[in-house]
């Protein structure tokens, strides 16, 4: 095995075989393979039966760039000789793996096969990802239930969901220094995302909760008072919740002092904020308020106009309230056009589809032909 | 070159027969054979290495069906150039490259 033998031993071997002279065989493997060499240079294939054609292959010059320097340069063309063995020998050699076959894979297979490598960079990234988003939820329920159902505690336990969340950071960035900064990107993602939530609710429940709420809330500042500088004092980050404490009392103050031009005092030192807020509110409001009024306007206006817009259209559309009273007039299908483009022209609105396409029986609202006549129903309100 | 070019030379360069010349070479290849199917190789100066070289199984993806297949590993001859034989392709390139014209054209 693994032995690499020279010319005077083939010569023995081949000696042996044919019963040769062990001069002549020598010399007979020499100019065996000296033919093959000499053609090969001499630029032509040889093709020698039972064993395979050594070819010339011209390798042109091409291109390649330095990488280290980015220099561009030649790699000249050569000649090199190849070995294509026949297909006899092939077989013969092969033979001890020739019990193996090409077997098409199903993805699956082919997943498992790719995972036994040794590359599993997935796999822990996704062990990563999955461990915050997971602690993650119970604090999105947490403040939106509260929320959704306004309570008198409710200025109180925003504060505390915020206490937590900023005693997880620090505590997954002992274990890992990349999870722990991933896990506090994600953590202000949710923490923003939470305080959109919240504005957008307040707003929207405000008519219902709000009068409550003015009503329990000069009762309760002492109490959100005491909550904030306790949680004040523990925390070690202040940057996160303190967002979260603002807002909530913005919530209960900001409608009231909206049509109030802003002012543009700016929240500044937390010391400063105490004392005001210790006074009666007015001046928290109006230290507070500037950023929570743009913020919370914007995001109801922005629900309503969808809304409107949505609510409109939809019941313009809905089948309960129109019904189809007869032939309005003949439309000739353009060539490109559809059904939500005859709807716009005939109706001037595309939601009417549905009624075309019903009046005419089409199956499929892709089935128009160009040039076609299609009969637009007149509608009538029920 | 074919075979039968192949082995008049051989028969030429070595003042045999055509048929002798046929079975000798037939025997030669027996014995390379039994080199390789022993697991071995061999090595000529001014030729190169023959061996016989294991591929490694492989998934292969068909572009124009995207249907994936292992392949199977398999033992294959290699040959090898020896250093002289390269230096010999390459020496007297304007030659050579007009004969490699000619070769690809009749090949064409």
């Amino acid at each position: 095995m693994d032995k690499k033998l020279n010319l005077s031993q083939i010569a023995e071997l081949l000696a042996v075989k044919s019963g040769m002279s062990k001069a002549s065989s020598e010399k007979f493997t020499k100019t065996f393979f000296d033919i093959i060499s000499d053609n090969t240079v001499a630029g032509e294939s040889v093709k020698i039966k039972g064993l395979g054609t050594f070819k010339t292959i011209q390798v042109e010059n091409r291109e390649s760039v330095n990488v280290n320097t980015g220099e561009r340069f030649v790699i000249p063309g050569y000649r090199k000789v190849n070995f294509i063995p026949d297909i006899t020998l092939k077989e013969e050699i092969n033979k001890p793996f020739s019990a193996f076959e090409t077997l098409i894979l199903t993805d699956s297979q082919a997943a498992v096969l790719a995972e036994s490598k040794p590359e599993l960079p997935v796999e822990t990234v996704m062990t990563v990802e999955s461990g915050p988003t997971d602690e993650h939820e119970p604090d999105e329920s947490v403040p939106s239930v509260d929320i959704i159902q306004p309570k008198p505690v409710e200025p109180v336990q925003p504060v505390e969901s915020g206490e937590q969340t900023a005693h997880e950071g620090p505590k997954v960035r002992e274990i890992t220094q990349k999870r722990g900064v991933r896990f506090l990107l994600n953590l202000l993602l949710w923490i923003l995302f939470l305080l959109l939530i919240l504005m957008v609710l307040a707003y929207l429940f405000w008519p219902l909760a709000g009068q409550k709420l003015l009503a329990v809330y000069d009762n309760k500042t002492a109490r959100t008072e005491k909550v904030e500088q306790e949680s004040r004092s523990s925390l070690t980050e202040i940057s996160e919740p303190e967002p979260e404490q603002t807002q909530t009392v913005i919530q209960e103050e900001n409608i009231q002092e909206r049509e109030k031009p802003a002012d543009k005092m700016p929240l500044s030192d937390l010391t400063e904020k105490e004392d005001v807020n210790v006074k009666p509110e007015s001046p928290v409001q109006q230290a507070s308020e500037p950023p929570a009024a743009v913020f919370s306007s914007n995001g109801f206006r922005l629900t309503t106009a969808d809304e409107q817009k949505d609510l409109g259209l939809f019941t313009a559309a809905d089948t309960v309230n129109y019904r189809m009273t007869g032939t309005l007039t003949v439309h000739q299908v353009k060539k490109g056009e559809t059904l939500t483009q005859i709807s716009l022209a005939e109706y001037g609105t595309k939601k009417l589809w549905p009624y075309i396409a019903a009046y005419n029986k089409l199956r499929d609202s892709n089935s128009l032909n160009a040039g076609s006549r299609i009969l637009i129903p007149s509608l009538e309100t029920r | 070159m074919n075979n039968k070019q192949f082995l008049t030379e051989l028969s030429v360069r070595n003042g045999l027969s055509l048929q002798d010349a046929g079975q000798k070479a037939d025997a030669l290849i027996e014995v390379m054979k039994g080199i390789w199917n022993d697991g071995d190789s061999f090595s000529l100066s001014g030729f190169g290495v023959m061996e016989v070289r294991k591929k490694n199984e492989r998934i292969s993806v068909n572009p124009n069906t995207g249907i994936r297949m292992l392949i199977p590993p398999k033992l294959a001859v290699s040959f090898k150039p020896s250093p002289l034989l390269k230096d010999r392709l390459n020496a007297t390139d304007q030659v050579h490259l007009d004969m490699a014209d000619d070769d690809s054209n009749l090949n064409d």
